[in-house]
């Protein structure tokens, strides 16, 4: 049972990392607390749904498939809507989120129905670690996921546009008086939010059940563990905050309820407003 | 005092407006069907009403408003089943519980951005909504909890017509006053609200807790009604309707929110035949209204009516 418990928290923590880092990266950058995330990710997965059972597509192109979709799902979100309340009240942005997020659920009701989809896992076969038996499924999305965040933080530390983005989350203001785009580097950010978002969501398909309701779900967590880590702290700060969220929802799991997982990232979510509001890793503004 | 006068032409329309629907009842000849629809119209009023408050006034997106209706609706249908105390005593216990879930709500969120708060709330009405669901020996599950019919239908409707008229009366008195106005200054600049010695904290708590106060209240009445309290009051559609009411009405002027209720609720009950669409219809009105014209049809018409009187004072200057 610890073993268990502590191999599905490394699978969790991947696929959290994977899902609060592109909303955290959106919040940092444009201050857009983007409500369609968790929408994004369960499109992701009903896309991954359709084009494995429907259409009998190969592993890689459903992969490519439906990173494709997310992406162009929220660039006509931020083209579209977004990019039209950016200096409006905050107000405005989360009805505006709010109302798309759940244009895209009721979408996905009345065109794929409400009921629970089982999608199949896209390589088969089982490996055994720690005597535990864990599907080479997981395991894919372990390495995927954990392959993404490392190329990610090498994007954001290495490259010009990288350093341009931290400018921007950093100081808004002295980044364009430095010459950076900023409305460029909000696209960037749009695109990589949308593949992370992408990945997740087809990762995370053959792991759980997918019902529309996940999108919620997905939001809240990537909430959680957003504001766990702090806005402006480091990328490993992200990858602890997924830890510890991860472990805190299996253990809660385990011993308490299956259900009542979402409750363990509340506590953790009210904790940290109520005692440390700018999270474990962030710096100074809340 | 002199908000009272200022006011007073708003209340007796509201008190009118309110014994006209009030005399409804008897005129249909105790219509229960007519009876259910209007006092399910009032309830949605008060929610949309005290969401203004909040969201309206103080600026704190409140995605979860039935959360507090349904914690004291729960509270009271547990006493009910459980413990059958006088009844007094078991509405003032469920109204205490509606007011601890806003505490639990709004507590975390005083000191952080008000954006927060929005996503507290959201995950607050997600975590009871599991609860319910996972406790069922509690809460009974699916089914949630029912008791017999404890007040005839008539005196629910009277009650629900008279909470409503005095909730709107209140909260207009309430966003006039001192304690309104500080609100308003929290909305729009929170850096300046502080400036000026606004204790932000006890102001947003006190948003919260007035605003929870009257929602608990229509809870109550709404359990009472329909004798059954189940998990969907904790599910997003129903906070989400209160949301698009209050931003299709108007924010930020108590009447606005008043009408949006009032007429979406009646709406809601004659979309019936077409409920699959109702939802994905809210929200792109939602959507089309944010994005055009964000005050609403409240707010619209008002700031057509000032045009209008603009114009006719400077015909009037001209000739």
């Amino acid at each position: 049972m610890l073993q268990t418990v502590f191999i599905f928290g490394i699978i969790w923590t991947a696929l959290y990392c994977l899902i609060a880092l592109g909303f955290s990266l959106l919040f940092g950058v444009a201050q857009v607390l983007n409500l369609t995330h968790g929408m994004i990710i369960m499109s992701a997965c009903y896309v991954a749904f359709l084009l494995v059972t429907g259409l009998n597509w190969s592993l890689g192109f459903s992969l490519i498939g439906g990173v494709i979709g997310s992406v162009l799902l929220i660039l006509i979100i931020y083209l579209g809507f977004v990019k039209k309340l950016l200096t409006a009240p905050h107000t405005s942005m989360l009805l505006l989120t709010a109302g798309l997020a759940n244009i895209i659920q009721q979408i996905v009701i009345l065109t794929v129905g409400s009921d629970t989809k089982f999608v199949p896992t896209m390589i088969t076969g089982g490996t055994t670690i720690f005597s535990v038996v864990l599907s080479n499924q997981q395991i894919l999305s372990v390495v995927v996921a954990f392959a993404l965040v490392t190329l990610l933080v090498g994007f954001l530390q290495k490259t010009k546009m990288g350093r341009a983005i931290r400018a921007v989350t950093q100081d808004r203001n002295t980044a364009l008086i430095c010459g950076i785009n900023a409305e460029e580097m909000y696209v960037v950010t749009i695109i990589i939010s949308g593949v992370l978002a992408g990945v997740a969501g087809l990762l995370i398909a053959p792991i759980q059940t997918v019902t529309p309701e996940i999108g919620w779900e997905m939001m809240v967590t990537a909430f959680t563990v957003t504001i766990l880590a702090g806005l402006g702290g480091p990328i490993w700060g992200v990858v602890v905050a997924a830890a510890i969220v991860a472990y805190a929802e299996l253990i809660t799991a385990f011993l308490i309820a299956p259900m009542l997982k979402e409750g363990a990232a509340f506590v953790i979510m009210i904790l940290t407003l109520m005692f440390k509001p700018s999270g474990l890793f962030g710096k100074g503004r809340q | 005092m002199v908000i009272l006068r200022r006011e007073l032409l708003s209340i007796v329309i509201v008190v009118i407006i309110s014994a006209g629907l009030a005399v409804m009842a008897p005129l249909s000849d105790y219509d229960y069907y007519l009876i259910g629809l209007l006092t399910s119209a009032c309830l949605w009023v008060i929610y949309v009403v005290s969401w203004d408050l909040l969201t309206g006034y103080t600026g704190m997106l409140n995605f979860g408003q039935l959360l507090f209706a349904g914690v004291a609706a729960y509270a009271v249908a547990l006493l009910e089943i459980h413990f059958p105390l006088p009844r007094p005593l078991m509405i003032l216990a469920g109204l205490i519980a509606g007011l601890c879930s806003s505490l639990l709500i709004s507590l975390p969120s005083l000191r952080v951005r008000s954006a927060y708060f929005a996503l507290v709330s959201f995950a607050m009405l997600l975590v009871f909504h599991r609860i319910t669901m996972t406790f069922i020996k509690i809460f009974g599950g699916d089914y949630g909890l029912s008791i017999p019919r404890v007040f005839s239908r008539e005196v629910l409707f009277f009650t629900t017509i008279v909470l409503m008229a005095a909730t709107i009366i209140i909260m207009r008195l309430i966003v006039k006053s001192r304690i309104g106005m500080a609100l308003q200054s929290i909305r729009e600049d929170e850096e300046t609200a502080r400036a000026v010695g606004i204790n932000i904290p006890r102001y947003k708590l006190m948003a919260c807790v007035i605003s929870a106060f009257f929602t608990s209240l229509a809870g109550i009445c709404g359990f009472y009604y329909m004798g059954h309290v189940g998990p969907e009051i904790f599910g997003m559609m129903g906070s989400f309707n209160v949301v698009i009411m209050g931003v299709i009405g108007g924010t930020g002027t108590i009447f606005g929110a008043a009408l949006g209720g009032g007429v979406l609720a009646v709406l809601l009950e004659y979309m019936r035949p077409v409920a699959e669409y109702r939802n994905l219809l809210y929200a792109l009105l939602l959507v089309v209204v944010v994005m055009v014209a964000s005050r609403g049809v409240w707010g619209g018409m008002v700031s057509f009516w000032n045009k209008r009187k603009t114009k006719k004072d400077l015909q009037g200057i001209a000739s």
